[in-house]
């Protein structure tokens, strides 16, 4: 936990003092530099608190609703501004909240692949419509949305999340999105919620 | 997309800084200016006078100048680097203000501190858990959320700003 916790500390002071602050190569240079100086303090952990200063790695969870092509612009322009990579994310619910049912476990199996298989095909469509020219992953995880989305900030080192601030859910225009709400709590990565319904892009 | 405009709000808190350095950061990379701005709570001038006896109006103004105060001296600890076009204060009610500000500045982008895994940020005071966070959700620009730097680091600095 302590470790985790160096890791996720900034600081940027430090990296002020060495100016550039451009490309992800001359930042990566520049920490070699700042070790020794810092050592006293978690030294191991100084590369990875100066890759949190600036997006290498942007997460945008979809959810392939509506909202998610009205996001993808903002995303887009924010990784190419930052040379970063996209990581699109896909939580698949789980309907382990359906056991009360007595559903057999077979039906409640078949959907949940079913909503894996085409969810992988959406988000690959989604991919290839938004963010063809852009470094970009695609991920289907399994899960509670806001959950997996820690688990896959903490496991590939994201350092930006870029979530649409009402999804899907209820009068869509009037309220946060219960999952954006949450990431915005709970996250250790800064999170930045885009109005799907605001202002156009351009 | 068009990113001139960034309304910081700080409450001169740990996180504020943090998001104060993001958004440094964030200016830099897009050519964008910053707007700082710090609300004077309208809710804690009512209070104070209830008890004290000083009217509303002088003590928005006293609070206002202490305000001024701390504003130059956060830039001073944290480096303006000169980003800073504007540093607005405002006697209001923060979420009201903020949204009033952002309207009224056609802000492109609004950075704030807030949340992590430390406790209560800028934005749980301001953004949750009030009748009126939905006046701020409604808000079409994107707001970015900077999670509060660590424990450890908090400790011993609370009062330097």
């Amino acid at each position: 936990m302590s470790i985790l916790r160096l890791e996720k500390r900034r600081n940027y002071d430090e990296i002020a003092e060495f100016g550039d602050i451009g490309t992800p190569g001359s930042c990566r240079e520049s920490i070699k530099l700042l070790v020794p100086v810092n050592s006293s303090k978690c030294s191991e952990a100084a590369p990875k608190r100066c890759a949190m200063n600036f997006f290498h790695k942007i997460l945008f969870p979809v959810d392939l609703s509506h909202a998610s092509p009205k996001i993808a612009p903002y995303v887009s322009e924010v990784a190419r501004k930052f040379e970063a990579e996209i990581h699109l994310l896909f939580v698949v619910r789980v309907f382990e909240h359906f056991t009360s049912l007595h559903l057999p476990d077979a039906t409640i199996k078949n959907i949940e692949d079913e909503v894996a298989r085409r969810g992988e095909e959406k988000l690959q469509e989604f991919m290839e419509a938004f963010f063809e020219s852009d470094p970009c992953k695609v991920k289907v995880v399994f899960g509670d949305p806001a959950e997996e989305i820690f688990k896959y900030v903490e496991l590939e080192g994201i350092d930006l999340i870029i979530i649409g601030s009402h999804g899907k859910k209820g009068i869509e225009q009037v309220l946060f999105g219960s999952v954006a709400n949450r990431v915005v709590k709970k996250s250790a990565v800064p999170v930045l919620t885009v109005n799907p319904h605001g202002r156009p892009v351009g | 997309m068009k990113l001139h405009k960034l309304l910081v709000p700080v409450d001169f808190s740990k996180c504020s800084r943090a998001a104060f350095n993001y958004s440094k950061l964030i200016a830099k990379k897009f050519s964008a200016n910053i707007y700082l701005l710090h609300v004077v709570d309208k809710r804690h001038v009512e209070k104070i006078a209830e008890v004290n006896g000083e009217s509303e109006d002088e003590l928005s103004k006293k609070l206002s100048l202490q305000a001024k105060q701390n504003l130059e001296r956060f830039l001073a600890n944290n480096g303006s680097e000169g980003l800073i076009v504007e540093k607005i204060i405002t006697v209001g009610i923060p979420f009201h203000a903020i949204a009033l500000k952002a309207q009224a500045l056609g802000t492109d982008m609004i950075v704030m501190g807030g949340h992590g895994r430390v406790g209560n940020g800028q934005i749980d005071k301001i953004f949750f858990g009030s009748a009126a966070e939905r006046v701020v959700r409604l808000l079409p620009c994107p707001v970015l959320c900077v999670p509060q730097e660590d424990v450890d680091t908090e400790i011993g600095e609370k009062e330097k700003l």
